[in-house]
């Protein structure tokens, strides 16, 4: 019995090796190669390279954004996250303090206990510290620091295990600059898991000039971290994929930075390679381009600090004449995009003077006075009415109760009988309640169109809006519209580059070109003649230039310079008073609106200069003034085109 | 003069000295290959030097329990089993090591008592079941099921469940070999069977989603039974840690290696079989080969060695492996089957009882034939006390071999009518101390 056992004992040993050794024959025989290939797959590892972010620069090459080197202050994670809840994580943890403290043993000599106390009271310093040192408020940190925990945690989750990370240092307070880095680190030593890592940071160092112009860059939202994710797996080309985002990325939200992401974020490269360090292959990073933009920030300066002097919101815009370049575009008030994120709260919830808005291209105003220029050519264009037309102006269009002149509420007589030169220098409304009932509606916001105002305004920044101009279908009293819109009061609204760009096309001998604010985007330039007729255009103008220059013209008083002869064309619109948003029920919710809290008009002065040869155009542009568009602009405009010919834009 | 030595080598079986000296090459060689793929690894620094000096530790064992007559051991078989046990009590006491209670630290080294509780187990058993039939009742077999139940609960609770469950195959092995009825055998199989599918309900009303994600994939049925949520699945999934549970579903989904999965399902399984596989006939002696070792296996050096083995020489090397311990087998049963002592005879199939089943259940786990358990190779993977463990209880075959005697009458446990016509005759019934005092 027992040797039978035996023979079944040696039975048993044959028939498991046997199978043990048929599964190794399987394993490393038959599928071997696949094995191997898997293994070498396994061995190949890819990095990406880094990329840079290009710079923003000027039209004089001055810079306006770039990545600028600085430090970041990094905590472990261990000591972001705690012990945490499971039972593994705690014993992870309970390692990491482990290993810290047996450091501490090391390195000061002294006992266990002591040790754990010397830990236990740098574990608190470090908090306390790293407020103290970096300048940081302690809820920025925490809030850093939770969302660190937070990524950590998702990518853990996805692949479905102990990562990296979750060893490693995370960035708590970015953007350190040398100084205090070198502070910091000269007190690693009273903190635990504390470090200081280079970095770099998007840095802008002209602060608050052309802040709506250049904007800022923003993480992606969570849609688009998993969207990247998705497409960094998808089967797409390696080359679309580098050129694309990852999770963590920041990527333009606004302005120039968003306009110009997909030159100024260049693409990063890859580098396939073994473990044993051989490289395979590797695609170069490409570096992000620089975008040079036509703004002159010098100039924009100069003219946002008029503004800034005279306590004044609004915006300038001015245009070089010739080719269409914006060498300026000011919106007041401004912030400073180094702060920005900091300040976001106080910006975002300033409804009076709405800092965040950019008035040259994102918010509309009623165009007033300044659009009659454009009404005059149309007229004359359409041979809706002649150069040597007169309509008769007593302050009011048929009878006293609707369609007064300006001069009617200043108690002033009307303006008597005035052709077009006459007309567009008085600013008269009555002369162009006709013109535009002689047009008619339709007609007029066709030509208007021509003039760009139906579109963007065409700097191609994100912000734009269109112009509003009213549906000829859809008016009630087309009538009394196309006299409202010849006036450029009504439905129509515009934003200042749009009046801004119309009066350079009037100085451009009527070519149409819209503005051009990245040199890179030249070829997105927008081209066209306008037919109109150099007759026609001479008699605006010169209706422009005595608007200024004629002892009779609205900015005579304002605007006139010795020196320089400027032509231009006052508004003064009247406008909806801005009104807040007020939490009537205590929900916390916004729901009604509130009082108003800027009253008054909207004053504009656009114009060009010079008379002959005109190089530059511009608008000025007040919003909720007291007093009209002469008296509040003029001055500023004369200050501009001051401004612009010292710094040598008019004498080229 | 060297008359003593002369008997003393007379018995021995000679083709397991060479097979368990192979085996030591190999697991020298094999740690070597572990520490060199991971220089920076401060956990593998030097361990070629110290499996080289277990190695010598494990031959000084060996010589010392081929030296000392097994009967002499034998007469104090209970007293080692009952230190063991005391030391397994102890250990429970002593400060975890790697979250668990395994390891009594000595300064210079950590001394494992359940690894030598395999031993004094099998002594314990083998001078316990030596002269008796009443296992051949169903509940004689009550205490040598007690004799292995305390040490394996002591054992259980450490925690180390590739230990606990090592016992019981060799149990059964043993009681196979010293001729308890199957049918009773295969009663207790399957009381143990239905004990351990037994569906349990669990309630997990309430429960985190977290909780029932990990206990459904195995469980047999899961739904609402009067508006509470039910689990029912085996008795004991109820108190499987996850990682035990995940390891369970990697084996059972046997994923395909060449399909990425995710880390804590099949991750480890599917990186030794990579790795196994991607040695092929003759191995890939490179470097690069070296590096997935450490990057994708665990514990490379102790219970994925095998993997290793395969990596470095492929397939001549894992079937070499296979047949070294396929001789040493061939010869344990040949030196079972001449001797003539019953206790020597359990001794023996003790032994191989044990090995066979650490070699199987390691050799399975590596290649995906059984879920994976922290279980050694014997003989090869690095660590001392296996090492020794396993070169003493070759040692004691060894022992047994050389004092077989010249079979006169019937064999013991033969119980059939049929006698044996077989008699070997070896040399002189020799005993190293007797023999001196005379």
């Amino acid at each position: 019995m027992y040797e039978r056992r035996l023979k079944v004992f040696l039975i048993v040993v044959v028939v498991s090796i046997s199978v043990i050794v048929g599964r190794l024959a399987h394993l490393q025989l038959i599928q071997g190669e696949q094995y191997r290939r898997r293994a070498g797959e396994l061995l190949i590892y890819g990095n990406l390279l880094p990329t840079v972010r290009g710079k923003i620069l000027d039209r004089r090459g001055r810079v306006l954004a770039y990545d600028r080197p600085c430090f970041d202050f990094c905590l472990d994670y261990r000591m972001l996250k705690g012990p945490g809840s499971t039972v593994d994580e705690r014993k992870a943890y309970d390692r990491w303090v482990r290993g810290r403290v047996r450091e501490i043993r090391n390195s000061e000599k002294v006992s266990a206990e002591r040790a754990e106390e010397i830990f236990e009271r740098r574990c608190e310093r470090t908090w306390e510290l790293s407020v103290e040192l970096t300048g940081a408020t302690r809820n920025e940190i925490f809030r850093t620091a939770e969302n660190a925990v937070r990524r950590v945690e998702t990518i853990r989750r996805g692949v479905g295990g102990p990562i990296r990370e979750e060893n490693l240092s995370h960035a708590v307070v970015p953007g350190l600059d040398e100084a205090t880095a070198v502070k910091v680190r000269a007190r690693l030593g009273e903190m635990v898991g504390a470090s200081v890592r280079p970095s770099h940071r998007r840095w802008y160092p002209r602060g608050h000039d052309a802040c709506h112009v250049i904007g800022l860059l923003r993480p992606l939202t969570g849609r688009e971290g998993r969207q990247a994710r998705t497409t960094w797996k998808s089967d797409v080309s390696i080359e679309s994929k580098l050129s694309g985002n990852l999770p963590g990325d920041r990527v333009g939200s606004v302005g120039i930075e968003r306009l110009c992401e997909g030159l100024l974020r260049g693409s990063r490269g890859y580098r396939r390679g073994r473990r044993t360090g051989q490289v395979l292959d590797e695609i170069q990073a490409r570096f992000g381009s620089d975008v040079h933009l036509t703004i002159d920030i010098e100039l924009q300066k100069a003219l946002a600090d008029i503004l800034v002097r005279l306590g004044k919101l609004g915006a300038i815009v001015v245009l070089d004449v010739p080719t269409g370049e914006v060498l300026a575009m000011a919106s007041l008030p401004t912030y400073d995009l180094n702060t920005y994120r900091r300040e976001y709260d106080r910006l975002s919830r300033d409804q009076v003077r709405l800092p965040l808005w950019d008035r040259t291209v994102s918010v509309r105003y009623p165009p007033g006075s300044t659009v009659k220029p454009l009404a005059a050519l149309t007229g004359l264009s359409t041979g809706a009415i002649k150069p040597d037309t007169h309509f008769y102006c007593r302050g009011y269009l048929h009878n006293p109760s609707a369609f007064h002149c300006w001069t009617w509420w200043r108690n002033m007589p009307g303006h008597g009988s005035l052709e077009v030169v006459g007309a567009l220098e008085r600013s008269c409304n009555v002369f162009f309640y006709n013109v535009g009932e002689e047009i008619r509606l339709r007609r007029q916001v066709e030509w208007l169109g021509k003039f760009g105002f139906a579109d963007k305004p065409g700097t191609l920044l994100p912000g734009e809006r269109r112009g509003r101009l009213p549906d000829p279908q859809r008016v009630r009293n087309p009538v009394g519209e196309a006299r409202y819109l010849a006036i450029g009061q009504g439905e129509a609204e515009v934003t200042s580059m749009h009046v801004a760009n119309a009066m350079a096309t009037i100085a451009r001998d009527g070519q149409f070109r819209s503005p051009l604010l990245v040199r890179e985007l030249k070829n997105k330039q927008v081209v066209r003649p306008l037919p109109i007729t150099d007759e026609h255009l001479r008699l605006v103008r010169e209706g422009l230039y005595k608007v200024v220059n004629s002892p009779s013209g609205t900015a005579y008083k304002h605007a006139r310079d010795s020196e320089i002869k400027i032509c231009g064309k006052t508004g003064t619109a009247e406008t909806h008073p801005r009104r807040i948003r007020v939490d009537t029920d205590g929900d916390g919710r916004l729901d009604r609106w509130g009082p108003a809290v800027c009253t008054g008009d909207t004053a504009w002065f656009a114009g060009f200069a010079p008379y002959r040869n005109p190089r530059i155009a511009f608008v000025v542009m007040v919003e909720y003034s007291e007093t009209g568009g002469g008296p509040t602009c003029g001055p500023i405009g004369r200050e501009v085109v001051k401004i612009c010919r010292a710094m040598g834009y008019m004498n080229e | 003069m060297f008359g003593w030595l002369k008997t003393y080598f007379r018995g021995i079986s000679w083709p397991v000295i060479v097979a368990m000296g192979a085996l030591m090459v190999i697991s020298v060689l094999s740690v070597r290959v572990a520490e060199q793929a991971d220089p920076s690894n401060p956990l593998l620094r030097g361990s070629t030097a110290r499996q080289v000096v277990y190695v010598s530790v494990g031959v000084v064992g060996f010589i010392i329990a081929t030296i000392i007559p097994y009967h002499r051991i034998g007469r104090n078989a209970y007293f080692f089993f009952a230190l063991n046990l005391a030391l397994l009590v102890l250990v429970l006491f002593l400060p975890a090591i790697r979250n668990s209670h395994r390891w009594i630290n000595l300064k210079f080294f950590k001394v494992q008592p359940s690894e030598l509780a395999k031993l004094t187990y099998i002594l314990a058993l083998a001078w316990y079941l030596r002269y008796r039939d009443n296992y051949r009742r169903f509940f004689g077999l009550l205490t040598p099921f007690i004799l292995t139940l305390v040490p394996a609960a002591l054992i259980l609770v450490e925690p180390d469940l590739g230990t606990t469950l090592l016992l019981f195959p060799t149990l059964f092995f043993m009681l196979f070999m010293a001729g308890a009825k199957i049918r009773h055998l295969l009663i207790v199989v399957a009381v143990a069977l239905v004990v351990i599918f037994f569906p349990v309900p669990r309630n997990v009303t309430g429960e985190s989603p977290s909780v029932i994600a990990e206990r459904k994939p195995l469980a047999y049925w899961h739904g609402e039974i009067g508006g509470r949520e039910y689990i029912i699945s085996a008795a004991p999934l109820a108190i499987m840690k996850h990682h035990q549970i995940s390891r369970i579903e990697g084996w059972l989904m046997q994923p395909d290696p060449l399909v990425k999965v995710s880390r804590d399902k099949g991750f480890q399984l599917q990186n030794s079989i990579i790795i196994l596989g991607s040695g092929g006939m003759r191995g890939q002696n490179v470097l690069e080969q070296k590096n997935l070792y450490f990057r994708m296996l665990p514990d490379e050096h102790t219970d994925f060695i095998y993997a290793i083995i395969g990596g470095e020489w492929g397939f001549l090397g894992c079937a070499g492996v296979m047949l070294i311990y396929m001789a040493i087998f061939f010869c344990g049963t040949e030196i079972a089957g001449t001797t003539d002592d019953p206790f020597g005879r359990l001794l023996v199939v003790g032994v191989l009882g044990l090995l066979l089943a650490q070699v199987l259940i390691n050799v399975g786990m590596t290649m995906g034939l059984a879920p994976i358990t922290g279980m050694t190779l014997p003989m090869i993977s690095f660590g001392g006390s296996s090492m020794l463990v396993n070169c003493v209880a070759l040692g004691l075959l060894i022992n047994v071999a050389q004092r077989r005697p010249v079979l006169l009458g019937p064999k013991p446990f033969e119980y059939g009518n049929r006698v044996s016509g077989e008699s070997i005759t070896y040399g002189p019934l020799f005993e190293w101390g007797r023999g001196r005092k005379g």
